[in-house]
């Protein structure tokens, strides 16, 4: 195994400088190659673990929701929030909050 | 919006529950408590889904199976582990498996698939002197994760973004340690080949 293997072997664990270990650390210094595909990789993995979580659909609650009812998963379904906003047509009856214990 | 309306317009609300205090209640097979645990948890799930499979609908079912089978095991949960470590390690789970199903290799074979560029001796955009610095940008490296093949993606995703272990990602895809590092390591090669391409070339190549 060459250095600059050895070196790519210890990038697999991390690629950031200060947790390799010293002879790779040194490699480094020495090794332009090396030098810049750490650079390359840190700001790779860098903006990878920066990227924003998407939102899912919102109807994918309403899904589960469903299922978990059908399941009788959820037994409380009172326990609902009341809407924040009651659009036009919502019913006038507001459930009444359970104090759950 | 202050809302000078009855006591009982808004039940005593969720917000201020702790973790614990939602599971307790998700155990007691209340809505409101599965929601706010959905809600807390549901963007880095649907993430992991979607960016382990580079695909909306299947995410969108994977999130869902996900969550319904942690949803139907809630009562057993003891807390052992944290909550949040269960349900990741869950949702990785159920996407695999669904992986699995579709017949796409998790870990390519060494050397045998994918010729990769470091292979050859021609990385011809940009020229081996290229270096990435400071111009990975977070629209390129979406598209360029997405562009990954799915073996290379899983580790990626889940040791690069969700910051497992080579050792546990060899538990879960059933490879070994060695296998996973050396995949990781061919996934960041490739990512850095396609970052280094002129944007125009965009997703028309294979
Ligand atoms: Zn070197």
């Amino acid at each position: 195994m060459t250095d600059c293997q050895k070196f790519e072997a210890a990038l697999a664990d991390t690629p950031e400088l200060e947790r390799l270990a010293p002879p790779a650390r040194e490699h480094a210094r020495q090794c332009i190659r090396c030098a810049r595909l750490l650079a390359d990789f840190q700001a790779i993995v860098g903006q990878a673990r920066g990227l924003l979580a998407p939102e899912p659909p919102p109807e994918l609650w309403a899904d589960i929701r469903r299922q978990l009812e059908a399941e009788g998963v959820i037994r409380d379904a009172a326990g609902e929030p009341a809407p924040a906003k009651p659009g036009p047509g919502a019913p006038l009856v507001q459930s009444a909050p359970r104090t759950s214990r | 919006m202050a809302d000078p309306i009855s006591p009982f317009h808004r039940a005593p609300k969720a917000e201020d529950w702790t973790e614990a205090e939602a599971i307790a209640a998700a155990q007691r097979g209340g809505a409101e408590a599965f929601e706010w645990l959905y809600q807390r948890h549901k963007r880095r799930v649907y993430s992991l889904c979607l960016r382990m499979t580079g695909n909306t609908a299947e995410a969108d079912d994977l999130a869902q199976e996900a969550f319904l089978q942690l949803f139907r095991k809630i009562a057993t949960f003891r807390g052992e582990s944290a909550f949040s470590t269960w349900l990741h390690r869950l949702a990785v789970n159920v996407v695999l498996m669904h992986l699995r199903r579709k017949g796409l290799p998790e870990v390519s074979l060494e050397e045998t698939t994918e010729p990769t560029q470091e292979d050859g001796p021609k990385r011809d955009v940009g020229g081996p002197d290229m270096a990435l610095i400071g111009s990975v940008d977070r629209v390129n490296l979406e598209r360029a994760i997405g562009r990954l093949p799915p073996g290379y993606r899983t580790i990626f995703v889940l040791h690069d973004m969700e910051g497992y272990e080579h050792n546990e990602i060899a538990q879960m895809m059933n490879c070994s340690i060695g296998n996973s590092k050396s995949q990781l390591h061919k996934a960041r090669m490739r990512l850095r080949d396609l970052l280094q391409q002129p944007q125009s070339q965009g997703a028309a190549r294979p």
